[in-house]
């Protein structure tokens, strides 16, 4: 039988089944209401409802939405745990960690900085700001509501919520394009907030739809800059270059590229036999988030050593790679049979050497030079390097988070890595974790959201 | 005493060898299957792997050979850095682990290219077919003598099966698409032209430079050095100024054929080429006034494959057919892929029918396991163990979604049919995919 997803429409939840879509990941069928393109529509002759509202009263409205995302107690996000089992391909317990911990993003602290990395003055926000040049003309500023389009990426379940957050503390007009491995989610965060006040203008600048990505009917018609001003993408793939086809002038792309990270381990790693076991940990938790399935997900890890070193290192990571953790299972889905027969091939010329399994536990490849396909499904691929300074090399422009250690040396590499392209290092063990309010790929989001609008008074 | 193999590789050019049940033939082909896999799993390490992991011993059963098929991707599994370094030693070691002659021993000092790497493995009667994919690696598939000789020869016979139309060395034969220096694809048309070609005139081909192996080869390290970041902005303008020059060349070489096929008209013609090409140039000659009874009503065309990404209006087939003069009948479509060896025909019901010396295998959308198609046409994932194949393992699993039924066709005859739907999984995937990990690949942009 069919999931029940319905749809939330500025601060309305919408029931109905009439609609029978298919999940892009594991098949399964699920039900939506008819979606109304003039329902999930503001016209720009009404003013943004969260206009005047104060920030201060958006971030106490979204800390609330925090506390009332409590796993044990919010019935709607006790129900998408189990729907989503059937549409998406991350296990439920890893589903359950991110549900329980991703409401951390609606603290205080983590909004609060948020607001005070992008805007050097978050009063823009508020109201009209005003500046005096050295003649005495003034310039008002005000960071103008964005009506924004949200599609949201269907490999971190959680990831709703930020985007809910950024929506709200840009006061925008936002509609979120649910993706089919998680027509859930949204709606109940957003169904949790209405619970809280249903006429709060937070709950009436929200809508959160499905339609199957790419479908023309749809998206011809509403990507279009007269119903928004941006278009902000979680990721890559064929739902971006569909996008691409709609943007003029006056319709801008906020794009979170496709990414991939990389581990980078010096020799140190060596000293002692305990510092080896800690790195290896550290190498496996960054390589294994979300079953490698996220974009900081380390993919390659580029090591100065002696063969025989980097064979322990292998050894130890493979073992580190099969375990639980919050946010990967021991035995997550196993590779693709391309990137099995591949191994395979190689391993058998005597090419690379490989530790683990096949089969979803995890597997190291020790090589030379980097395999020509993507690891995914927990799969790591060790690369000898003379040293982490030649590494650099295999930076480019789609390389995210670099994990490094010693961590000294991030200090020596982080110019040569930005200018290869990277956007982020951090010590190994840690990719998963960031200081509040940090840009994501290399830029701050918030500020490149909201319609910047001046008001010049000059005096002639 | 000839073997089940030798038996069932006999029937290439029988009149009746699409016509059995395919229950009558299973037991023969099991048979021939395990002949094929005692010799191939000595000499072909993938294969042992696999047999191992998949604890296979004997093939007692055609479950027993989804364990063992090959996807497209092993075909490419070798280090592109090899190839782009010409490190024609470690790439011949590659291709001993995927096929079943010696590659590995072989001397390639002095091998400066691809092309002249695969050269040099030839004179020794090793061939390999090199695909002429420009956006990946190329897949390089291991053969020999026999597969070229079997490949070209059951197709100028699946050609005559499917047509009515006999070997008579009566027509003009018209390459009209562009020509490769891939032996394998340029024995298939020798095969052809011996077959059907008059000797009264030469055989025509679209004028268009060879791609040669080398020239794709090229395009790929392009594309390699801009995933790199490490081409010069002037590389990249010099190839777009190659890729612009070749389109004006397709132009020039199209109005030449136009030309051609005109003068050619009362000719008894066999044509040959994809509606992507084919279409345009009928409507050229059309626009030249020409077509329909201009041509003779008993000429051939033989055409495969789908449109290839070609945006052409409904009626193409109908507009290619009717200026050319060629029946229903006598338009030969066939069902195949690089990495078997062997045509399907496609009979006048608009189903492919499956050679007896190859085992069709209907599996599910992973290619985990063979689906129950006794109740008739069955939806699955393609795989195929050919077991005409010698010069690396017969079993395949294709990227094609597709439908297959052992049950009689309506045709009238007997044996397992692919049905005319054919779609590549690859291409079902939709518009519906966002993910914030991916790679380079989504950086690199253009043709290059």
């Amino acid at each position: 039988m069919s999931l029940s997803a319905p749809f939330f429409v500025r601060g309305v939840l919408l029931e109905g089944d009439s609609v029978e879509h298919v999940s892009r990941d594991l098949g399964a069928s699920f039900t939506t209401p008819t979606l109304d393109l003039d329902q999930v529509i503001a016209p720009r002759s009404e003013l943004p409802p969260l206009l005047d509202v104060k920030l201060s009263e958006i971030i106490d409205f979204l800390v609330e939405t925090g506390r009332a995302l409590d796993l044990d107690t919010n019935p709607h996000m006790q129900e998408c745990l189990e729907l989503l089992s059937a549409t998406n391909p991350l296990p439920r317990r890893v589903v359950e960690n991110l549900y329980r911990t991703a409401p951390h993003l609606l603290q205080r602290e983590s909004l609060e900085s948020m607001v005070s990395s992008n805007f050097a003055d978050p009063a823009v926000l508020d109201g009209w700001v005003t500046r005096t040049d050295k003649s005495g003309n003034r310039g008002h500023l005000r960071a103008f509501p964005p009506r924004m389009v949200h599609m949201l990426a269907g490999n971190a379940p959680a990831g709703c919520i930020a985007s809910i957050a950024q929506g709200a503390l840009v006061k925008g007009i936002n509609l979120f394009k649910m993706p089919s491995s998680d027509p859930f989610t949204t709606v109940a965060v957003l169904r949790t907030m209405a619970e809280i006040d249903p006429d709060h203008p937070v709950v009436r600048s929200m809508s959160a739809v499905y339609w199957s990505g790419g479908d023309e009917v749809v998206e011809r018609t509403i990507y279009r800059p007269q119903f928004f001003d941006r278009i902000v993408a979680w990721g890559g793939g064929p739902a971006i270059m569909n996008v691409i086809r709609y943007l003029g002038p006056g319709l801008q792309l906020i794009s979170f590229d496709p990414k991939s990270s990389i581990s980078l381990v010096g020799r140190a790693v060596f000293e002692s036999a305990e510092t080896l076991r800690d790195v290896a940990e550290r190498v496996a938790a960054d390589t294994t988030v979300f079953n490698q399935e996220a974009c900081l997900a380390s993919r390659y890890v580029f090591i100065e050593g002696e063969p025989e070193q980097v064979d322990d290192f292998c050894a130890t990571l493979a073992e580190r790679m099969a375990v639980d953790r919050d946010f990967a299972s021991a035995a997550a889905p196993p590779p693709p049979p391309e990137i099995c027969d591949e191994v395979a091939v190689m391993e058998a010329m005597g090419e690379v050497k490989v530790w683990g399994r096949f089969d979803g536990s995890g597997l190291v490849i020790r090589s030379d030079q980097p395999v020509d396909f993507q690891p995914t499904n927990k799969t790591s691929n060790v690369v000898m390097v003379p040293s982490l300074e030649d590494a650099v090399g295999y930076v480019n422009v789609a390389t995210q988070t670099i994990g490094v250690y010693p961590w000294s040396r991030k200090a020596e590499l982080r110019d040569h890595l930005a200018s290869a392209g990277g956007q982020r290092v951090c010590r190994v063990g840690t990719a998963n974790s960031h200081v509040p309010g940090g840009p994501h790929d290399a830029m701050f989001a918030l500020s490149r959201f909201v319609h910047w609008m001046s008001d010049d008074d000059i005096e002639v | 005493m000839t073997s089940s193999l030798e038996q069932l590789l006999s029937l290439r050019d029988r009149e009746d060898r699409f016509d059995t049940p395919a229950a009558e033939l299973l037991a023969l082909q099991l048979d021939a299957a395990n002949e094929r896999f005692e010799t191939r799993v000595g000499q072909i390490p993938l294969l042992k792997n696999r047999a191992q992991a998949g604890d296979v011993s004997s093939i007692d059963s055609r479950d027993d050979l989804v364990p063992l098929l090959f996807a497209h991707s092993t075909y490419k599994s070798y280090g592109e850095g090899w190839l782009v370094e010409g490190q024609w030693e470690r790439m011949g070691r590659w291709l001993q682990t995927v096929s079943t002659y010696d590659a590995s021993g072989s001397d390639f000092t002095g091998i400066e290219d691809l092309d002249a790497w695969i050269d040099r493995l030839e004179d020794g009667g090793r061939f390999v077919a090199c695909s002429s994919g420009t956006t990946g690696k190329p897949a390089m598939l291991g053969a020999t003598e026999t597969d070229l000789d079997f490949a070209s020869l059951s197709n100028v016979s699946s050609f005559s099966w499917a047509t009515g139309v006999a070997p008579g060395n009566d027509r003009r034969f018209f390459g009209l698409g562009p020509r490769t220096n891939v032996t394998r694809n340029e024995r298939t048309r020798e095969a052809l032209v011996g077959a059907f070609h008059s000797d009264t005139s030469d055989p025509y081909q679209l004028p268009l430079p060879m791609i040669t192996t080398g020239a794709i080869m090229s395009m790929i390290m392009l594309r390699r050095k801009i995933t790199d970041g490490t081409a010069l902005a002037s590389e990249v303008a010099e190839f777009e100024r190659l890729s612009a020059a070749r389109l004006t060349g397709v132009e020039e070489a199209m109005a030449d054929a136009i030309d051609e096929l005109i003068k050619s008209r009362e000719q008894k013609l066999f044509l040959t080429g994809m509606w992507a090409t084919l279409y345009p140039l009928a409507a050229g000659v059309r626009e030249r006034g020409y077509g329909g009874s201009d041509f003779r009503d008993d000429n051939t065309l033989l055409t495969g494959g789908g449109l290839k990404g070609a945006t052409l209006p409904d009626d193409y087939r109908d507009v290619v057919q009717s200026t050319f003069g060629v029946a229903d009948e006598r338009e030969y479509n066939f069902y195949s892929m690089q990495e078997v060896n062997t045509p399907f025909p496609r009979c006048r019901s608009g189903r492919y029918h499956v050679a007896p010396w190859v085992m069709a295998l209907p599996l599910d959308e992973p290619g985990e396991q063979l689906l129950d198609s006794s109740a008739g046409d069955v939806e699955c994932r393609a795989g195929f163990f050919d077991l005409s194949l010698d010069g690396r393992w017969g079993g395949v699993i294709s990227g094609d979604k597709v439908t297959m039924d052992f049950g009689p066709c309506a045709c009238g005859r007997q044996g397992p049919t692919v049905g005319p739907e054919i779609v590549r999984y690859a291409d079902l995937a939709g518009g519906d995919k966002i993910s914030c990990a991916g790679t380079i690949d989504a950086y690199v942009r253009g043709s290059a």
